[in-house]
């Protein structure tokens, strides 16, 4: 069976192809085409903008993942779409395709909630069975394990996710967004070796970085331009309170639920130095990190159309007219029919 | 909506090559609900080939908001059938 999958509730329009085979169970790849709006240094990306670069992208990027997945259109058995969480403008500009393509094809709609296709597709392609799921990305910061034919969080940000964090003090430093600003900060912080202390608030095992941000706007505002530090310092010193954060609530998730699988998915899965700290503490834990790369941890289409397929072969379709978008749509809000109740 | 603020109103009427698509796009459109019911009220219908969208509002800005709206959804239905009806 074959999908496609469309993806824009943030800044990056994705399409994917992908096919599920019954009989070997292996699943193909066949496209992934992403196309990203990146702003100047210094500014983020804002709803109307993104929706009209998902607008004019669109086309453009589907017609690119047929012509490589070079599959024919009757061969394809449904479209899925992301539904939520996100941005609400860019997330109806790309339904509305979804939409068309459905009626003009005469193929099933299926909505997929964007958190799922993150671990879903995380799961294929590292193979970790039934792992405790960190989710970083820009918009999103969630410890989860699976229980019950539900994706529990277990703890997650009260306020900013921790990729808005980092994007916006790449904002304040002026790095450019290009290709990422996480990843601007990631070699950034590679040349750091100061560290200053910021504030460290982990509170049971939710996680808080709006302070930090702000204390650090402060410290880079008041001591860079004296020469007492430098940008990469900060970087670094960001880096590695953010990210032992998140590596202590994923631990304590680990001691919970007796798991001894990590998996990271989400933009900010992709940074190393994150990757890094997991595998020192996992392995004192004799357990295992999964990670991927860029391809896969950054928002695709591949993921949606995973996600979507799997609820599909359960007989999951959704109905035109409920075929909405909604920019708060938590992840223990999915009912996971394709897996076994533990 | 209160009878008596139905101020401002507007209407579209935007020719399909053929009744087929003029109805897809309808069903299309009609799934995103208009985010301020009570100030707009927006009704889309097909008649032939042609989709028309009829707006009444209390408020000019906010007519204005929804008609850009739609336009734009519009414009990318549009596009996307232009792109992919009869694509095999």
């Amino acid at each position: 069976m074959i999908a496609i999958g469309l993806e824009g509730s943030a800044n990056k329009l994705g399409v994917g192809i992908i096919e599920h085979n019954y009989d070997s169970n292996k699943v193909n790849v066949l496209a992934n085409i992403r196309h990203t709006h990146v702003t100047p240094p210094g500014t983020g990306f804002l709803p109307k903008d993104t929706a009209a670069h998902h607008r004019e992208f669109a086309i453009p990027v589907i017609r690119e993942a047929l012509k490589t997945a070079n599959v024919k259109v009757k061969e394809i058995d449904c479209i899925c779409y992301t539904k939520g969480p996100g941005m609400g403008a860019p997330l109806v500009s790309v339904a509305i395709v979804a939409r068309t393509l459905s009626l003009l094809w005469d193929k099933p709609i299926i909505a997929v909630n964007h958190c799922i296709g993150h671990i879903e597709m995380g799961r294929e392609i590292t193979g970790a069975n039934n792992p405790i799921v960190l989710y970083v990305s820009g918009g999103n910061t969630q410890v989860i394990a699976y229980s019950e034919n539900r994706y529990r969080i277990f703890g997650e940000t009260l306020d900013i996710a921790v990729g808005n964090c980092l994007d916006r003090f790449a904002r304040i430093l002026k790095l450019p967004n290009d290709p990422s600003p996480g990843y601007n900060i990631e070699q950034f912080a590679k040349r750091g070796n100061k560290f200053i202390e910021l504030p460290y608030t982990v509170k049971g095992m939710d996680v808080s970085f709006s302070g930090i941000l702000s204390n650090i706007e402060t410290i880079s505002i008041e001591q860079i331009p004296i020469g007492q530090i430098t940008s990469e310092d900060l970087c670094f010193s960001l880096q590695e309170t953010l990210f032992a954060m998140l590596v202590e609530i994923t631990e304590r998730a680990m001691a919970h639920i007796g798991s001894r699988e990590v998996l990271i998915v989400g933009g900010v899965g992709c940074n190393l130095r994150l990757q890094e700290m997991m595998q020192k503490m996992v392995e004192q834990r004799n357990g295992k990190v999964f990670a991927t790369d860029e391809r896969f941890c950054i928002d695709n289409g591949i993921m949606i159309a995973h996600a979507g397929l799997l609820a599909f072969r359960t007989g999951y379709t959704t109905p035109l007219e409920e075929s909405t978008c909604t920019q708060r749509f938590r992840t223990d809000e999915v009912y996971i029919s394709w897996r076994k109740a533990n | 909506m209160n009878e008596a603020n139905e101020v401002h109103s507007m209407i579209l009427n935007i020719p399909f090559p053929s009744s087929r698509l003029a109805n897809i796009a309808q069903k299309v459109l009609k799934v995103d609900k208009e985010l301020k019911t009570d100030q707009v009220e927006r009704i889309i219908t097909v008649e032939e080939v042609n989709l028309i969208v009829k707006f009444k509002c209390s408020n000019i800005k906010i007519l204005r908001i929804s008609v850009n709206s739609i336009l734009d959804m519009i414009i990318m239905v549009i596009k996307t059938m232009d792109a992919f009806d009869g694509t095999e």
